[in-house]
């Protein structure tokens, strides 16, 4: 969800890169503004996603768990349903 | 594109490093299928990271990540409604029904799970027990 609020930002781009930009723009009947704001925030979303979705792979192996975790987990789910 | 619904204890196997899991997380991750998460599961994380049986850090790096990477649904009265009729029909404990009927609203299409109980559901979607 993009914010509400505007902030002018000044940005160089290459002249294929613009070119396509405002092509895609007019094809879609967007500003060429409001298709940069979009393709901004998905790349800045994917980004995230996938550096957050690596830091826990790096954590596979080398993470301390205890060998009865899963005991723990499946306690947990059990305790709730004790009368 | 493929859902995947996750269980908790699919975290645990991969801060593990259990093989399959970490194959799975790392498809999801490159964007090869989609993750549903019950928002019960993030509980369930951070309450194993207070009784220290996983560690503090890495359950803070679940907690960031699952969100950035899967879909996380937190029970709604939809869920509530299929869960107790799964609950009393496959004498599952609440959060195992939970689970599965997040993951059967959501249409997913496997539900990888380390809980013995929720391979009881026989239907549409594939239980995968790890």
């Amino acid at each position: 969800m993009l914010c509400s609020h505007h902030m002018r930002l000044t940005v160089h781009l290459p002249d294929d890169l613009a070119r396509l930009l405002k092509q895609i723009a007019l094809n879609e009947g967007k500003s060429m503004s409001a298709l940069t704001a979009e393709a901004l925030d998905f790349y800045l979303r994917e980004r995230r996603r996938r550096a957050l979705g690596l830091k826990a792979l790096e954590r596979a192996g080398k993470a301390p768990v205890d060998p009865k975790a899963l005991e723990a987990l499946e306690e947990g789910r059990r305790e709730l349903d004790r009368p | 594109m493929s859902l995947t619904a996750l269980d908790t204890g699919f975290f645990v196997r991969l801060l593990q490093g259990d093989g399959r899991t970490v194959d799975r997380w790392r498809a999801l991750v490159e964007g090869e299928g989609e993750g549903v998460v019950s928002g019960l599961s993030l509980v369930e994380l951070l309450r194993l990271s207070l009784k220290g049986a996983i560690g503090r850090e890495d359950a803070g790096i679940l907690l960031d990540a699952i969100p950035a990477v899967c879909r996380v649904v937190w029970p709604n009265w939809t869920v509530g409604e299929r869960s107790a009729r799964l609950s009393h029909g496959l004498a599952l404990p609440l959060v195992d029904a939970i689970v599965l009927a997040t993951a059967l609203e959501a249409g997913a299409e496997e539900l990888w799970t380390t809980d013995a109980h929720l391979t009881a559901y026989e239907g549409r979607m594939r239980v995968v027990r790890l």
